[in-house]
């Protein structure tokens, strides 16, 4: 009993449009977990659905079956009695872009925690430098907490975006292609980071990089047009040769 | 032959006659405020020394005694805006946010309906309705007479909330959705998505949003003037009567017409100028400056969200029930009278349609009056307007064209008694100088209403053309059109909605205005507009009329006819242009593919 997000027979379409139709996938804890496909196949559609984050969007209509276990509870997401917000605060989620809050690159962290989890002023400075810490942020930002978080690099925006959702003390980290914008540098900081982490966290990486799912997965699932998800063996992505059959197959599954 | 036809010297005469055409269309605009800055002035110079300014600068108002102070009505006017203000911002802000996510998201597109709707109520509508409605009600609940402070203050506050909604939405509209997802993944709620992460980074649209409700209430002629009393003394309670800046200016031109009073006239219409003014610069600091800094103004904890969430409940219901109350009034007043004695009273009325035989007591002579109005000044300001907003976004650059942008939006700012004003110096001055014959007439009317529309037709050109994608622009280049070819033949119709829009706005506004016609030819019982120089009937002002001056029941419900008619036309009139207006957006793109 070691899988933390089951999803079976998943449909999501936003007014009318079908994005998932009938998808189902099994996550494991510790991972990282890489989900890829080629655009379009509704991957961030996928990665949202854990968090509940699609009801956010206009015309959004979810049916089929989320369950996590999450605190050695095993539930349904997608249930009566489960609130949103509840579930968001125990699933972190770094988007694509960076998107820090117009606020300093301390509060960008602490504004959150005060107003989700009531945390005490300590606490809160507690969990901030030990999340900048963990996202290899802390020694860069230590002297500049009071500055506009938008005067940080973009890699240091995402990595600000990491901290704070790991500020939350999350099980489950969602990744939502979290290095699609950023410079070479930069994403070898942040892959390294993720591997790193993902010995405490279950990581699920959206990515639609080849090369970047071969160093992040260990578990590895392509994504088909509508949300087929199939398993594959991350080994495929170590040789050229696989990579190219693997590509072969994202294309016939489109 | 590419050197001849490049250096086509037709192509370039045509160019320069457009452009001519298109800087005198926005020099007109500037010229207008000039005037009425001029004219302001002009007739306030016998009060540029010690002892008459001295005797305007004072607390008595008694013209046959002699004494011209205005200070009364200056603090009665901030009075009244700022108690409004008090009233109605809070409101659009609960309002605003409840739209925005507070309340549940199927009641939002119904309450933003509700908003727009507001905006196109006439304003002697409210006067009337709050005159016969309101004004007992307060009367008989509190004391006084109930044409008071307190019940000026409450429509005021009516007439200013869709301004200050519309402001808000626009702004949460910018910053919202940015912040929904971010806000969501972190496990907000949406209540604390809106209170404390939109609203602190919305500082600019909530000062914008007060400060153009502060003016809308401020430059409101009708309301004051129907509702307040009009007694010319600073209040001490909110059942005191009061007299706005506005409501004197029209009550000293329609009582009085050759007296010294017209030199502390003429400074009331100058302070309102400089209020208009200060407005205008202090929103174009605010749309320069930069963003307001996040300011943290509601109590940490989720009690203050509650209340919030409370009181954004309590906004969303009390505005339309309010709403509902008066436009509910009016039908059960109104509604009996729809027919065609209301039109024609006991003129059989073919005769009075087709051979103009006089109607007497009946709506038709106003109708047939607010027609001529307002198409005249459509005829006037339309092609003017249009012609000046392609200047201004196409043309007009450096000092000059800020210039010119500056004066079109302090134009539209300055309150409309301030046209009627500016009609009214004009015959002055013609009476003095080449033209004794001179009197106030029909085509004032339209010219000064014109001005007053004027601003409406420019900014909505302008704004719709520079929305357009720049891409659109370097394709027509790119393609070889001559420049003004691309401005009317591309750019102009891709913008037509907006433009449209803009002239929707100008003529609901010229149908509806009663303060600029008081003051430059309307008159009642003046029969079927005769020609350009006579007097005129329209039908605001027979709502105006009869809700002060009615002799009998039958003449009040016709009051509420009229203005049942009057709201009927307004809301049909921007219902039609708006189904033109997207009519014509498909014809265009249609008419694109085929090309």
């Amino acid at each position: 009993m070691t899988s933390i997000v089951e999803i079976a027979n998943l449909h999501v379409s936003f007014g009318g449009r079908e994005v998932l139709r009938g998808a189902s996938m099994t996550v494991e804890r510790g991972g990282p977990t890489v989900l890829i496909g080629r655009s379009g196949t509704g991957k961030t559609t996928l990665l949202r659905a854990v968090n509940r984050l699609n009801e956010c969007l206009p015309g959004c209509v979810t049916t089929g079956s989320v369950r996590l276990t999450l605190g050695g509870e095993n539930f349904d997401a997608y249930a009566q009695g489960v609130r949103p917000e509840e579930l968001r605060r125990r699933v972190g989620m770094v988007f694509q872009t960076p998107n820090p809050l117009p606020v300093s690159v301390y509060r960008n962290i602490a504004l959150p925690l005060s107003l989700a989890l009531n945390l005490s002023a300590a606490d809160i400075r507690g969990r901030a430098e030990r999340a900048l810490t963990e996202a290899g942020l802390w020694d860069e930002v230590k002297d500049r907490l009071d500055q506009p978080a938008v005067t940080l690099s973009g890699g240091q925006q995402q990595r600000l975006c990491l901290a704070r959702a790991l500020a939350y003390r999350p099980e489950l980290l969602l990744l939502d292609e979290p290095t699609a914008s950023l410079d070479q540098r930069s994403v070898r900081v942040v892959e390294d980071l993720l591997l790193d982490l993902a010995g405490r966290y279950t990581v699920l990486v959206v990515s639609h990089n080849l090369r970047q799912a071969g160093r992040l997965a260990r578990r590895l699932f392509v994504l088909g047009e509508g949300g087929a998800a199939r398993e594959a063996d991350p080994a495929m992505l170590t040789s050229a040769v696989d990579r190219e059959a693997l590509a072969a197959l994202l294309d016939e599954m489109t | 032959m590419p050197t001849a036809s490049m250096n086509s010297t037709r192509g370039g005469r045509g160019d320069a006659l457009v452009a001519a055409l298109l800087f005198c269309a926005s020099g007109l605009c500037v010229l207008s405020v000039a005037a009425i800055l001029a004219f302001l002035a002009w007739f306030c110079l016998p009060l540029l020394s010690w002892r008459e300014l001295s005797a305007v600068l004072t607390w008595r108002w008694e013209p046959f005694g002699g004494h011209f102070g205005i200070l009364p009505m200056v603090v009665g006017s901030l009075a009244l805006a700022l108690s409004a203000l008090l009233l109605a911002w809070p409101l659009g802000l609960g309002l605003t946010l409840f739209i925005h996510g507070l309340g549940p998201r199927v009641l939002a597109r119904p309450l933003l309906f509700v908003v727009r709707l507001m905006t196109g109520v006439p304003t002697v509508v409210y006067g009337l309705v709050a005159a016969i409605g309101l004004v007992p009600l307060v009367r008989g609940a509190l004391s006084g007479s109930g044409f008071c402070w307190l019940t000026t203050a409450l429509m005021l506050a009516l007439l200013a909330l869709p301004t200050i909604v519309l402001v808000l939405d626009g702004q949460l509209a910018l910053v919202a959705p940015r912040l929904r997802l971010t806000a969501a993944a972190l496990g907000l709620t949406r209540a604390q998505e809106l209170l404390r992460l939109a609203l602190p980074m919305s500082g600019r649209g909530l000062r914008t949003a007060a400060t153009l409700g502060f003016a809308r209430a401020l430059g409101d002629t009708l309301l004051p003037l129907m509702l307040s009393g009009n007694a010319a003394q600073p209040p001490h309670s909110l059942l005191d009567s009061l007299r706005a800046l506005t409501a004197h200016i029209a009550l000293v031109v329609a009582t009085d017409s050759q007296s010294a009073a017209y030199g502390s006239l003429f400074a009331c219409g100058l302070l309102l100028f400089g209020v208009s003014f200060l407005v205008n610069l202090g929103l174009r600091r605010l749309s320069r400056g930069a963003d307001v800094s996040a300011l943290a103004w509601l109590p940490p904890g989720r009690l203050a969200e509650r209340l919030a969430v409370a009181f954004s409940w309590f906004a969303a219901l009390i505005v339309p029930a309010a709403l509902a109350l008066l436009l509910g009034f009016l039908l059960l007043r109104g509604g009996g009278t729809l027919g065609l004695t209301l039109f024609f009273g006991d003129t059989p009325p073919l005769d009075a349609m087709l051979r103009g035989a006089p109607v007497f007591d009946g709506l038709w002579p106003a109708c047939l009056g607010s027609l001529w109005l307002v198409g005249l000044s459509a005829c006037l300001a339309v092609p003017l307007g249009v012609a000046g907003g392609i200047h201004l976004s196409e043309a007009a650059t450096g000092r000059a064209g800020r210039l010119a942008v500056f004066c079109v939006d302090l134009l539209a700012g300055v309150p409309s008694i301030l046209m009627g004003l500016f009609g009214f110096a004009l015959i002055l001055l013609l009476r003095r100088g080449f033209w004794p014959g001179a009197n106030t007439c029909l085509l004032l009317s339209a010219l000064c209403l014109a001005m007053l529309v004027l601003p409406y037709v420019v900014g909505a050109t302008r704004a719709s053309l520079q929305a357009l994608p720049e891409e659109l622009r370097l394709t027509c280049a790119a393609l070889g059109l001559p420049r003004w070819r691309a401005v009317f033949r591309v750019l102009l119709p891709s913008a037509g909605r907006g433009v449209l829009g803009g002239v929707v706005l100008a003529i609901g506004r010229a149908a509806e205005d009663t303060a600029v016609i008081m003051l430059t030819g309307v008159v009642a019982g003046a029969g079927n507009p005769g020609g350009l120089t006579d007097k005129f009937e329209a039908l605001p002002f027979s709502i105006y009329y009869l809700a002060a001056e009615y002799q009998s029941p039958e003449e009040l419900n016709q009051a509420f006819g009229a203005a049942l008619v009057l709201l009927c036309l307004t809301a049909l009139l921007s219902g039609a242009v708006r189904r033109l207006r997207q009519g014509l957006t498909r014809r265009w793109e249609s008419g694109g593919a085929r090309a």
